[in-house]
């Protein structure tokens, strides 16, 4: 079963790049763009850590293909 | 904070800092040095192999030439063992400031590497028990280990990070 994510929409939204989210999470920005393609499941920690800089909830940001 | 390039066989050296850059500088040039002798080793025994099966080039002895290096001697074991253990602590250095999706890559590539090249010399030893393989060379199971962890660390940074 797969993710489905909101991160490229919310990230547009608040005007930032790739590098620019990595670095404020602490990852490299490959990491960003395999979650954003849904390559790459994030940590519950990784996933808490966005939806705290977008203030969101990790549902808001992520949820279980159908 | 890395960057995986050609496959997962490079990195983006610009998108290391400048400590990740040295570490990986250093664990790749000792990695290279103590593979050194087990080159030697590797012409060798392809010669042998060569011999073996007549495939002996014109003017070519059909006995191996004395060795330059000798494989067996303890410094090549010394050599390759210190080198190897100061190339694997400055890659421990340089992957604990690395994020998870590259921890998920390594632990995949080393954890495959690692069983299948148990697999394999299983498998060989039994072969040899029944007198049908040679015996395993002792540099064996390091070269394999090492070309398999490639191969799946290449397939997991192909599959997660491309």
């Amino acid at each position: 079963m797969g993710i489905v994510t909101r991160l490229p929409e919310r990230r547009a939204l608040a005007r930032l790049t790739q590098a620019m989210l990595a670095s404020q999470v602490g990852v490299s920005r490959q990491t960003i763009n395999s979650i954003e393609t849904g390559r790459f499941e994030p940590s519950l920690s990784l996933a808490l850590k966005i939806a705290k800089l977008f203030e969101t909830s990790v549902e808001e940001l992520f949820s279980l293909a159908d | 904070m890395y960057e995986f390039t050609h496959g997962g066989t490079w990195f983006n050296w610009k998108a290391l800092d400048r400590s990740s850059r040295w570490l990986a500088i250093g664990s790749i040039a000792s990695a290279l040095i103590a593979v050194g002798p087990l080159l030697k080793w590797t012409s060798d025994l392809g010669y042998k192999i060569g011999i073996s099966f007549g495939w002996r080039a014109a003017g070519a002895t059909a006995t191996m030439p004395a060795a330059a290096v000798d494989s067996a001697s303890p410094w090549v074991a010394f050599w390759v063992i210190g080198f190897g253990l100061l190339s694997a602590i400055l890659w421990w250095r340089l992957s604990v400031r690395q994020d998870e999706l590259f921890h998920r890559i390594q632990n995949y590539a080393l954890g495959m590497g690692g069983a299948w090249t148990a697999v394999a010399l299983t498998i060989w030893g039994l072969f040899d028990m029944v007198g049908l393989a040679a015996p395993i060379q002792p540099p064996m199971p390091l070269m394999l280990f090492t070309m398999l962890t490639t191969v799946f660390g290449c397939a997991a940074a192909r599959q997660w990070a491309s």
